[in-house]
């Protein structure tokens, strides 16, 4: 009963308001967050988290393997590669590269970097290759035999590579990291058509490549 | 409202801090919640490059190359930023590739909650109830942190984007702003500053060309309007220098350069409409295809529905009132009742409005700018009437 010889049932309702409030309003700013995190407890298939692929894959790349990941949010569990490209002197082991953000260039200079990827490719023989990508860019995918057409975005059109894969790595329910090897690779041309940029044709000049 | 028990919980500092303390907690724990986007991806290479060769740029394959899609303000910043952490011997790893933003974002949170605080002060300056006029400033405070935890702002602030540095550049811009409506000797030096975080926050990202450009506008318009020559000539110039910084770096490296930039900014031609369909879609979306993604998504959009409605409906109902009977007579720009803060919702509402699509970015910024308008607009009791000397920011 609430009056004020016996105050204690009002108290105890002030102090559940208040508690309900508070809860309520940490919730609120917590909504982001506490959503990210919900997502990877409800979820059916496994969501990417970087610090699982850090430990999935980051940890198990092998100083030989080429990094190359469609986009470039799966970079991460590659860190160290990201600065080591920076640094004088080039990469003491191969780079971790992002294949392709089409935003950077001109037409032009898409073209290089797409003929710049099959010299780099060329130089180990399409061999030892990790490939993170998601699902949007895996145009169809055979477990049982290993093998994946990969179609990744460039300015000039869509770059198709027949992709040989030994090993899933980490997967994802909208995406994997594989490790294998790069068969071949049809790319757009300047003039609208297509070439075959890996393996690379006859005649191809190539810069030495720093991470050979 | 005065006397209520919420009121009086929301109204006080140990509240407000502790809102601001799961704020904090937040932001800092995202290095372990939130996956790295494909931006994130794209300015950690920039972070090296300024490092390493002291320009915005980035490697594809072997060829490094300078970029020009965006402007030059974050990377620049974030990367002075960076090399001092590495000069001192810090790691820049997976651990601690965000540290920029976060410093960045716990700043913004922490000023803007300050930027309430004291505008509610001012406006109630001469009160003949302090502890009242404290506890509507804590009160608005610790409003404003939860609004903004539930709008649209943290969808896409702790990637690495510039648009917290541009919010902060406006949210220090204000409290210069503040200062130069306080007696003192040193007002024009808080003009000049004011005139310098405007003209940062535009090198930041285009959004803040439109939403800070009109609070620039209107500073300079409130700065004449009181014969404040100096301060109108200092707050330009100083605004200018970052943008003529910013110019300048384009201009420096040439046709492709400028071209780069005119290119991607063409390909977003405003498009009047086109985002409020898009946000009304995406606010429907839950009930034509419950995902847990478009729930995610509509909630926050909602609120910002509503905020928006509030803060306009709440402008209208001032601006119709020539003089309210508390408050706002001192509206610190030429548009009578309407604040700085209010200007910059303004701004961030019409680039919101003349967006094509309605990217999380904007939407992030319509939400910071909406939670700040609503938070500093709210009133619970009437006061008593203005000091003369106090002005709304």
């Amino acid at each position: 009963m609430r009056t004020a010889a016996n105050p204690a049932p009002r108290r105890a309702g002030s102090i559940v308001t208040a508690t309900l409030a508070l809860a309520l309003a940490t919730a609120m700013i917590g909504y982001v967050p506490l959503s990210h995190i919900l997502k990877h407890v409800v979820a059916s298939e496994p969501r990417y988290h970087h610090f699982v692929a850090q430990r999935e894959v980051g940890e198990q790349v092998t100083d030989r393997e080429m990094v190359l990941v469609s986009p470039d949010r799966l970079l991460f569990p590659f860190f160290d590669r990201i600065r080591s490209q920076f640094q004088p002197g080039g990469p003491d082991r191969p780079a971790a590269y992002v294949i392709f953000s089409p935003n950077f260039f001109d037409d032009s200079m898409s073209a290089k970097v797409i003929a710049d990827f099959g010299c780099a490719l060329d130089a180990r023989g399409g061999q030892d290759i990790l490939w993170g990508i998601l699902f949007e860019y895996v145009k169809n995918v055979d477990r049982e035999n290993g093998r994946a057409i990969f179609e990744v975005r460039t300015l000039l059109g869509p770059l198709v590579v027949d992709f040989q894969f030994d090993e899933i790595l980490y997967e994802f329910y909208n995406g994997f990291f594989v490790r294998g090897s790069v068969l071949q690779i049809v790319a757009p041309t300047l003039g609208g058509g297509t070439h075959i940029a890996f393996p690379i044709p006859d005649g191809t000049v190539c810069q030495p490549q720093a991470d050979g | 409202m005065r006397n209520t028990h919420i009121f009086r919980l929301f109204g006080s500092r140990p509240t407000a801090l502790y809102f601001l303390s799961v704020w904090i907690v937040a932001i800092v724990s995202s290095i372990w919640w939130l996956t790295p986007s494909d931006d994130d991806g794209y300015y950690v290479h920039q972070i090296f490059s300024f490092i390493e060769f002291g320009t915005i740029g980035l490697f594809y394959i072997e060829t490094f190359l300078k970029t020009f899609v965006g402007f030059p303000g974050y990377p620049a910043v974030q990367g002075s930023f960076f090399v001092l952490w590495d000069a001192v011997g810090l790691p820049i790893n997976l651990y601690t590739y965000k540290a920029f933003q976060i410093l960045v974002m716990v700043l913004l949170v922490g000023l803007s909650a300050r930027l309430v605080f004291v505008l509610t002060e001012d406006q109630y300056q001469g009160s003949d109830d302090p502890d009242w006029v404290r506890t509507t400033a804590w009160a608005r405070t610790s409003f404003m942190l939860v609004v903004l935890g539930i709008s649209p702002f943290l969808i896409d602030t702790l990637f690495m984007r510039p648009e917290p540095a541009g919010l902060l550049s406006i949210v220090l811009a204000l409290l210069a702003f503040r200062r130069c409506n306080q007696d003192g000797a040193r007002t024009a030096l808080w003009a000049a500053i004011t005139g310098f975080f405007i003209g940062a926050a535009a090198i930041m990202h285009p959004t803040f060309m439109v939403a800070g450009g009109l609070v620039g506008l209107s500073l300079i318009g409130f700065f004449l309007k009181r014969r404040q020559y100096l301060h109108a000539v200092l707050g330009s110039g100083l605004a200018l220098v970052p943008i003529a910084a910013a110019v300048s770096w384009f201009l420096a490296n040439g046709s492709f350069a400028v071209n780069t930039i005119v290119s991607h900014y063409t390909d977003r031609a405003p498009h009047f409409g086109g985002a409020v369909q898009n946000v009304t879609s995406m606010i429907a979306e839950p009930f034509a295809n419950p995902t847990m993604a478009s729930l995610f998504f509509s909630v926050p959009l909602s609120v910002l529905a509503i905020i928006v409605l509030l803060v306009v409906g709440l402008l209208i109902w001032r601006i119709a009132q020539p003089a309210l009977p508390h408050g706002w007579r001192h509206g610190a720009t030429p548009i009578g009742p309407v604040t700085a803060v209010d200007v910059f919702f303004l701004g961030a509402l019409l680039n919101f409005l003349l967006d094509s699509g309605g990217r999380v970015q904007i939407l992030t910024v319509l939400g910071f700018a909406a939670s700040l308008a609503l938070a500093t607009a709210l009133r619970s009791n009437p006061g008593p009437p203005n000091n003369p000397r106090s002005v709304q920011t």
